[in-house]
């Protein structure tokens, strides 16, 4: 089994695991390979308006500002595959539908498989191509009409 | 007036403090993290100076580093270090004293620290030095600084341990010894002035420490 630290796929989990001893930026920073943010990442917090937040510490922000950042930090390690584990049990709703919206552009414009682990049908509807349906130890995988629509 | 005692006193707290504190980080974040099963053991000898009579540990000390013993004669034939009746000697026997003062609360904040920051560097990439250096450390400062003091704190109140391992000749004569040795000469005021400073002192560090403790509780809030 290839060890967490060498698979090219970025993690977050459902509590944002930001470095609270950081600043936004330090963060970013950090996770980066040579130190610095690469320019598509600089791109990407133009557009969700998330630049002014780079001075601020993970303590001052809201849940759902804590949340996208952790995205765009697993983001900062160019990963080639997205893991996002339950990425919304903290956030109420309206959070929920603007992360809904940024997640989907990011896929877009990075061009990047993203899997998300949800247990809420609705954003799984909203957001995904295709779905493996889990219930006990049964299991359906299709695309997300097809397997929604089934019942297990 | 003669402050001598003080400046050795200062001297013995400070070498104890920066050079236990290089050794407590280690053995700190290994008692913290490690699953070995035998660290409970460990850790429980290293926390004995918290309820052990100084006594008990300067004679053991004396035991087996002093001039008599295999150890202590074989460092003094060949280095000309002297672990007994000298400064280095106090300065080791203060560093075994003030182990737990130092590393219970270096563990603590280890402890305190969510275990998912900890895995979100192992997700990074980032080695356990990486890591402890550029996360763990940071988010510990006030249990860190907490220890500092303590540490500090606890060696200009030392008195049993310093009299036993140092004998009170030259070099380790400190303060709270000299008190002592005043009042015996029957030389009050001079005790009562020596008395008053480490009265100060003392409630200058104390103060401080609590200070930082209050605020520690919404450290990782």
């Amino acid at each position: 089994m290839v060890p967490a630290g060498k698979r090219k796929m970025g993690f977050v989990f459902q509590d944002y695991n930001l470095f609270p001893n950081m600043t936004i930026e330090r963060n970013l920073t950090y996770a980066s390979e040579d130190g610095k943010i690469a320019s598509n990442i600089l791109q990407l917090l133009e557009t969700l308006q998330l630049k002014s937040l780079l001075s601020s510490y993970p303590s001052q922000l809201s849940g759902g500002q804590r949340q996208r950042i952790a995205i765009i930090r697993a983001l900062c390690q160019q990963p080639e595959l997205l893991l996002l584990d339950e990425p919304f049990s903290a956030l109420d709703d309206d959070s929920i539908r603007e992360l809904i919206t940024e997640i989907n552009y990011i896929q877009q414009n990075l061009q990047m498989m993203i899997i998300v682990v949800s247990h809420r049908k609705d954003v799984i509807f909203e957001m995904a191509k295709e779905v493996v349906h889990m219930k006990g130890t049964e299991t359906v995988q299709g695309t997300t009409e097809n397997t929604l629509s089934r019942s297990l | 007036m003669d402050y001598s005692p003080f400046l050795t006193t200062f001297k013995l707290a400070i070498l104890t403090t920066s050079l236990l504190l290089l050794v407590a980080i280690p053995i700190s974040y290994f008692l913290a993290f490690s699953k070995w099963k035998g660290k409970i053991i460990l850790e429980s000898l290293l926390m004995m100076p918290m309820i052990l009579p100084p006594t008990v540990l300067g004679f053991y000390y004396i035991s087996f580093l002093g001039p008599e013993s295999a150890v202590g004669s074989f460092f003094e034939k060949t280095f000309g270090i002297s672990f007994a009746f000298s400064f280095e000697g106090i300065l080791l026997g203060s560093m075994i004293y003030c182990m737990p003062f130092m590393i219970n609360p270096i563990i603590n904040g280890f402890r305190s620290i969510p275990k998912n920051i900890i895995e979100s560097t192992y997700l990074l990439k980032k080695s356990r030095m990486n890591a402890l250096w550029y996360v763990l450390l940071p988010n510990i400062k006030r249990s860190i600084w907490s220890a500092i003091l303590l540490t500090f704190a606890h060696t200009i109140g030392e008195f049993g341990i310093v009299l036993m391992i140092g004998g009170k000749v030259q070099g380790t004569n400190v303060a709270s010894i000299a008190i002592y040795d005043q009042m015996n000469n029957l030389n009050y005021d001079v005790a009562n002035t020596y008395a008053i400073i480490l009265l100060l002192i003392s409630f200058v560090m104390i103060l401080v420490l609590k200070i930082l403790t209050r605020k520690n509780q919404s450290e990782l809030a």
